[in-house]
């Protein structure tokens, strides 16, 4: 089912108060509260006047995407350093060269037979 | 067999239909979306293919390998570490979020559309070029040479076709590219990369190679055989930083030139410099791929094949009797191999050439309208339009065109491929001194130096141009007979050349005496072949000038209500769209205003 704009924020918002009521009720603290009171208010402004809402909607929207651009990053960067940097060094000790960046002044020709095709060849991705 | 071609996610996406071999529909997403190049999924293309379909769809076929393709990246990412991370943490998303899963995202799409599920399929980049330059030529038997920026790995591949037969034979490997090279000068002097290489091109003319030499001993290790290693440590892109670096542009005296910033001699001389060594490359790589396989016809595409200058220089002084270019080299092309390469090579169809025509159909392959269509589109901005016969239009083009007006020309099916052939064109009068600089920055709001091709009655090609063949696709370019050539000043600067009348035909004449030309013949363009043979018959003069209806920043107009639209906003005299025909000179003024809020470009 495809939701529209107004159903998603109305969603979302009941989700995230149902999640802080939960939070409140299980730690009690002030702060939870506070938490809790304000999810609520915003889930009525979403339910009673998806108009009033949809600015809010937006900014938490942003902020969203943000949190999820910055994990993927640092996701990436873990990755990176990892498993990336370390086949380089490994690549570097071992002289392996597969982009050929290293100059090979004496070499007659760079064109270099390819492979033949394969019977199979359309119905894969490699 | 129903086949459905796609290429996506790079640049200049598109969709193909194939019925039993023969081409029924073809077209770029950027005409449907207006987004220049469109990278995204070609929705609105393939809805248009498939609407054309006699019934339902057999297979799709993808023009590339992802995984190969994924491979080269990581690889690219392992090579250049720890440098690269930000072409590392950009290029992944995408890939995890859609690229890695395409048949799936296929299929989904095609739901959508109201398809079936059908077996989606993979051809490689450069089979998928070599399919579309060999299977839709006029040829038996070929030698077939692709060029482009970079495939899955392949930059640049010989191959060999005969009857429904293909096979690659050798190539060059990412990131040893002409096509990257290329796009590296353009990045340099300015241009859009992917984009501004064909500005570059035209730039060409005004320099002279003085980084010939500084190019050949620098930045490439060029062999006998046209093969060639790029010096990476001039080059940026690798780490998918810019496309050149500091010590690239300390080789060249000074810093890229801005977008906006103004061109001088150096970008000239860098044109014309890197124009030399291309064709050099190109020439090299056809006497090579003559002496292996020893034919006499040779089919090229890949974007690298868009360059008319070394075309013209392969045709004039290359080993080969023939050469046939795929219209839509580039990419967009890619859509059209992948299922002619399907068809011939899997599903082991046969196939027919006669030597003379190709399977292009004039690549009028995209969309039409109908004239209720067309009424609707001029209705809706309140423009009285005369409905007239098809030689009364004729005559009417002609003789307006004789006056000096610049016409808008939508004519049938829109055009496969980059190139305006006639169908979403501009036309004027290629005999006027002024119009090249009147088109450049009245009509398409252009930098002035740019050149306009010409049009010419098949029939008449000879006596206006040294072309040795015909060229219905404008891709190639041929010297200005020397009988209607004036004498120019060579050694002025280079902005002094622009305004120079160096031909009887200035509007299409470059500084060289090149022009960019089209040959139209009576049964590729029948409309078009009618008005200029009623401009010849006025006027003596069987050629016009030909461009793209479009402005800067904008892809051809593809529905009538765009055309309507480019014919107000800009300062063209008429519009010819189907069978009316609307005259400025006789709208009122409220009738002038497009509405259009008033138009700036990003640099491109």
């Amino acid at each position: 089912m495809v939701l529209t704009p107004t159903r998603r924020a109305r969603l979302q918002s009941t989700l995230a108060a149902l999640g802080t009521l939960l939070l409140w009720w299980h730690t009690g603290t002030r702060a939870a509260a506070i938490l809790a009171t304000t999810a609520a208010t915003l889930t009525l402004l979403a339910w009673l006047t998806p108009r009033l809402y949809a600015p809010v909607h937006q900014f938490l929207e942003r902020v969203r995407h943000a949190l999820l651009a910055g994990l993927t990053w640092i996701v990436l960067a873990l990755l990176f350093v990892v498993l990336i940097i370390p086949i380089r060094l490994w690549r570097y000790i071992t002289g392996t060269d597969p982009l050929h960046l290293q100059p090979d002044p004496d070499a007659k020709t760079f064109l270099e037979p390819l492979p033949p095709p394969r019977s199979d060849r359309f119905d894969r991705q490699f | 067999m129903r086949i459905l071609g796609l290429s996506a996610f790079y640049h200049d996406s598109a969709a193909v239909l194939l019925e039993d071999g023969r081409i029924i529909a073809a077209a770029q997403e950027e005409r449907f979306s207006r987004i220049k190049h469109d990278p995204a999924f070609p929705r609105r293309a393939a809805a248009f293919c498939v609407s054309r379909a006699g019934g339902p769809l057999d297979a799709v076929v993808y023009y590339e390998k992802p995984l190969l393709k994924f491979e080269r990246i990581l690889t690219t990412s392992i090579a250049v570490a720890p440098r690269g991370f930000p072409a590392f943490a950009a290029a992944l998303p995408d890939w995890l979020h859609h690229k890695l899963w395409l048949p799936g995202v296929i299929e989904d799409e095609l739901i959508a559309l109201g398809c079936r599920a059908v077996p989606v399929h993979f051809s490689g980049h450069h089979e998928a070029h070599a399919a579309s330059a060999f299977f839709a030529s006029p040829y038996e038997r070929a030698a077939i040479l692709t060029l482009d920026g970079v495939g899955e790995w392949t930059t640049t591949a010989f191959g060999r076709g005969a009857g429904n037969q293909l096979e690659l034979l050798r190539g060059q490997r990412f990131p040893h590219s002409l096509g990257l090279l290329y796009s590296a000068f353009t990045h340099h002097c300015g241009f859009r990369v992917n984009s501004g290489e064909y500005k570059l091109m035209g730039l060409a003319p005004y320099g002279e190679p003085r980084y010939e030499e500084t190019i050949l001993r620098h930045l490439i290790n060029l062999k006998a055989d046209g093969s060639f290693r790029l010096n990476l440590d001039y080059f940026g892109f690798l780490q998918g930083e810019a496309m050149t670096n500091a010590r690239f542009e300390a080789l060249f005296g000074g810093p890229r030139r801005t977008p906006d910033a103004p061109l001088t001699q150096l970008q000239c001389d860098l044109a014309r410099s890197i124009q030399v060594v291309t064709e050099e490359i190109v020439l090299r790589l056809a006497r090579t791929l003559h002496a292996e396989t020893g034919e006499q016809n040779l089919c090229l595409a890949g974007g690298v094949a868009l360059n008319c200058v070394a075309n013209g220089r392969l045709l004039r002084e290359g080993p080969f009797q023939r050469v046939w270019v795929q219209p839509a080299a580039g990419d967009a092309g890619g859509a059209l191999g992948a299922a002619l390469a399907f068809y011939h090579l899997r599903h082991g169809a046969s196939r027919t050439a006669d030597g003379v025509h190709d399977a292009m159909q004039g690549a009028f392959l995209g969309s039409d309208y109908s004239p209720e269509e067309m009424a609707a589109a001029l209705t809706e901005r309140g423009l009285p339009a005369e409905r007239l016969s098809p030689d009364v239009l004729h005559a009417r083009l002609a003789e307006r065109l004789e006056a000096g007006d610049v016409v808008g020309f939508f004519q049938g099916r829109a055009e496969f491929g980059p190139r305006a052939l006639g169908a979403r064109s501009i036309l004027a009068d290629a005999r006027a001194p002024e119009m090249q600089r009147r088109l450049n920055l009245k009509i398409k709001f252009r930098e002035s130096f740019r050149p306009f091709a010409p049009i010419v009655l098949a029939e008449d090609a000879a006596q206006w141009f040294d072309l040795t063949s015909p060229s219905p696709y404008m891709l190639f370019t041929a010297p200005v007979a020397a009988a209607h050539r004036r004498p120019a000043a060579s050694t002025a600067k280079w902005e002094e050349r622009l305004s120079a009348v160096r031909s009887a035909i200035p509007a299409v004449t470059h500084v060289d005496f090149s022009a960019r030309v089209q040959t139209v013949d009576h049964t590729g363009n029948r409309a078009l072949h009618a008005v200029l043979s009623a401009f010849a018959a006025r006027t003596g003069c069987p050629v016009l000038v030909n461009t793209s209806f479009n402005v800067r920043g904008e892809p051809p107009v593809c529905h009538p209500r765009e055309a309507v639209e480019g014919f107000l906003a800009t300062e063209m005299d008429a519009l010819a769209l189907g069978p009316f025909f609307v005259e400025k000179r006789h709208l009122a003024p409220g009738q002038l205003s497009s509405g259009a809020l008033p138009r700036s470009f990003s640099p491109d």
